[in-house]
């Protein structure tokens, strides 16, 4: 067994970078496009709220893969023809915008009204207000839900291997077709999935713990 | 332009089957999980270390594996040990054992945010543990993680889409198929999304609902 | 020196004329009028849902009202009245305004990840400009003030109730406003601590800064005011010096409001 899994270490080490790579690509722009339209679902006017609602609501509301086969199945019969890495990485970026979406406006929200009141009656207008008062401490209570979904978006990556897109999973089948031993692998890239999973969750409750306000 | 231009009907029968088979996954693990979950939730919060830490080790990998890996664990597995269990049953099964998981997250945290001080009350009227528990503790845990085992149900719907991978004919599946046969555009995928959109919001308006009955009857 | 008159000498720093607020169906504040006399202080009481708080926060503009108008030393805060229309003014000037005026919250509202010094420098450094240097030279003195000076680098969540809203009053003095508004600040403070903020508040007026306190702080409102405002139900019953409200009060709603607190146990009253 552990002939197979030296031989077909470097590929399984391959893989998990691609999976790293699209989970960090993930989650820079899903978090970044999220918190801007957490910005407009909390302070927006309502029409633009509506939008970003209806957005929200509809993508958290159907598979990560039906949107993967769409892109992949479905838009070349529309004339469009987009390469899957970068299709990957839209979907997946549209999908976890939503969620993301949603976390950060939790954490906006779970902010007490009397902060941005106060920022307020000192004068402050809500840009500067948001800058240095709200976002900041919106930052530290995303944090502990920012690493779940990290957990998440790892765990979804697998799914890009159905339409063909390198990562670890992909590599996996690769190596399962040629030595043919399935459980050899599978059981490696359960292991591998699982540290870096459960790695980051240790890592997020050590965050929330830190990030409690006072000192002791 | 009149709707059975965007809604292509020709594909609602293959479109209704694979939905149905969806649901049929979805509340056969979403039931299975509910019941199994409550027996490895007390295990897992059990304080005997020999009871706990199988519990935990289970509750830890299966969240922290992917859905896809299980399933495709489960399947040659089955293959492998020379069972006769069908693509739908395995993809049962693969759901079960990774929502279960969530699930006992979901009765622990409940159970833990129950006062501790019902567990007085319930000694200081003679109650011995068991009944306390059973009258006392778990119907206001339960009550307590409706929205989110509602929220459970809605991810458990959109991970039944991941079984298309071997060969089960849930919706997901049959739109891989139709796309291909046909090769049809957006209407197919948009009728596909609108389905889910529908089972998800019923599930997600039936929890709202029966929250308000259930906190009004209090 | 007779207090009361002073205030009302030259201009008043508060001018609030007929202001209505319904919050949809339901009137909050019915046609209320009321000055403010540049270095008076004023202590609004009144039972819970009378408004009183509602109108403080009118008077900066952090809730918005249906009729009237409200001008500050002069300038106008929310909404401006020119010729026969009456206009919502811009988020700016609305926050140019408000750095003119000081409000302590009830709940204190310190920004839990700023330290007490970067609390009350923020705003005279980002809104007001002024020289960071500056800013903090005129923090220590300020927090020296309030008998805080020694907690400059310590953070909100490390300090007891009274200590935080010492702090508050010393971020909203920061900005060198002309008028103070308090908003119940010792309410949500427990007992032993209530008096070392109402010290600060009692120098403060003594000091001449003008002065609007919504408090249920009867014997501060006694010892203190120049004029008390009784409000109920969304109106001004009655006010007057305090000896007056307190000693001799014309209304029954004033009268059975005393009575009340009377009973509750407040010695200051019946003396």
């Amino acid at each position: 067994m552990f002939d197979t899994l030296r031989e077909s270490g470097w590929l399984l080490l391959e893989g998990t970078m691609w999976t790293i790579l699209l989970s960090l690509v993930t989650l820079l722009l899903g978090g970044v496009m999220g918190f801007l339209l957490a910005l407009i679902r909390v302070y927006g006017v309502w029409p633009l709220r509506a939008v970003v609602d209806a957005y929200v609501y509809v993508v958290r509301g159907i598979p990560l893969l039906l949107l993967l086969f769409f892109m992949y199945y479905g838009l070349p019969y529309m004339g469009i023809d987009l390469p899957t890495l970068p299709g990957g990485i839209a979907v997946m970026s549209l999908y976890f915008t939503a969620l993301m979406c949603e976390i950060w406006r939790g954490a906006l929200q779970s902010l007490p009204r009397g902060q941005l009141e106060a920022a307020r009656a000192l004068g402050m207008r809500l840009p500067l207000a948001l800058t240095i008062i709200l976002v900041p401490q919106a930052v530290r209570a995303v944090a502990g839900p920012l690493v779940n979904m990290a957990v998440l978006i790892v765990k979804s990556t697998s799914l890009v291997s159905i339409i063909g897109l390198s990562e670890l999973t992909m590599v996996g089948h690769e190596i399962i077709e040629r030595t043919f031993k399935p459980f050899e692998i599978l059981g490696a890239i359960a292991v591998i999935y699982f540290s870096i999973c459960y790695g980051l969750s240790r890592l997020g409750k050590a965050i929330e713990e830190k990030v409690q306000y006072g000192n002791p | 332009m009149d709707i059975s231009s965007v809604v292509e009907l020709r594909f609602l029968p293959a479109l209704m089957e694979g939905a149905t088979i969806t649901v049929e996954l979805a509340a056969a693990s979403g039931l299975l999980s509910l019941l199994f979950a409550l027996p490895l939730a007390l295990l897992s919060m059990s304080g005997k270390r020999m009871l706990s830490a199988p519990a935990r080790a289970y509750i830890e990998i299966t969240r922290n594996v992917p859905l896809l890996i299980i399933v495709y664990l489960a399947y040659f597995g089955l293959a492998v040990a020379g069972s006769s269990m069908s693509a739908f049953a395995c993809g049962i099964l693969a759901l079960t054992l990774q929502n279960s998981s969530y699930i006992a997250e979901i009765y622990r945290g409940a159970l833990q945010s129950v006062d501790s001080r019902q567990w007085e009350g319930g000694k200081a009227l003679g109650m011995t543990a068991v009944q306390t528990f059973t009258i006392a503790i778990l119907p206001q845990a339960l009550l307590k993680s409706l929205p989110a085992l509602f929220n459970q149900i809605v991810l458990l719907l959109k991970d039944t889409s991941v079984i298309s991978v071997i060969s089960v004919g849930e919706l997901l599946m049959q739109s891989k198929t139709l796309s291909e046969k046909t090769a049809s555009t957006y209407e197919l995928f948009l009728m596909v999304g609108a389905i889910y959109l529908i089972l998800t919001t019923l599930v997600t308006l039936t929890g709202r609902v029966l929250e308000r009955y259930l906190s009004f009857s209090h | 020196m007779e207090t009361h008159e002073r205030g009302l000498a030259g201009s008043p720093m508060v001018e609030i004329k007929g202001v209505h607020k319904s919050f949809g169906a339901r009137p909050i504040l019915k046609d209320i009028s009321l000055k403010v006399g540049v270095g008076e202080t004023v202590v609004v009481i009144g039972p819970s849902g009378s408004g009183k708080t509602t109108l403080l926060r009118c008077v900066n503009m952090l809730e918005d009202f249906q009729k009237g108008d409200i001008r500050v030393n002069s300038q106008p805060v929310g909404y401006e009245i020119r010729g026969g229309t009456r206009t919502h003014r811009s988020e700016k000037q609305i926050a140019l305004a408000r750095a003119d005026i000081g409000f302590v919250f009830q709940s204190f509202n310190l920004f839990p990840h700023m330290s007490v010094m970067r609390n009350v420098t923020v705003a005279p450094v980002r809104v007001k400009g002024v020289d960071r240097d500056v800013a903090r030279e005129n923090a220590l003195r300020l927090l020296d003030r309030v008998g805080l000076r020694e907690k400059a680098d310590a953070y909100p969540a490390n300090l007891s109730g009274g200590q935080q809203q010492r702090v508050a009053i010393a971020r909203a003095l920061a900005l060198e406003p002309k008028l103070m508004l308090f908003d119940e600040v010792t309410s949500a403070l427990d007992p032993e601590l209530v008096e070392e903020v109402l010290a600060v508040m009692t120098e403060l007026a003594r000091d001449g800064m003008t002065m609007m306190v919504v408090t249920h702080e009867m014997q501060f409102a006694r010892q203190v005011a120049d004029r008390v405002v009784f409000m109920a139900d969304g109106a001004i019953v009655e006010q007057g010096p305090a000896d007056a409200i307190f000693g001799d009060p014309r209304s029954d709603r004033l009268q059975s409001f005393l009575r009340r607190y009377a009973s509750a146990g407040s010695p200051a009253l019946t003396n």
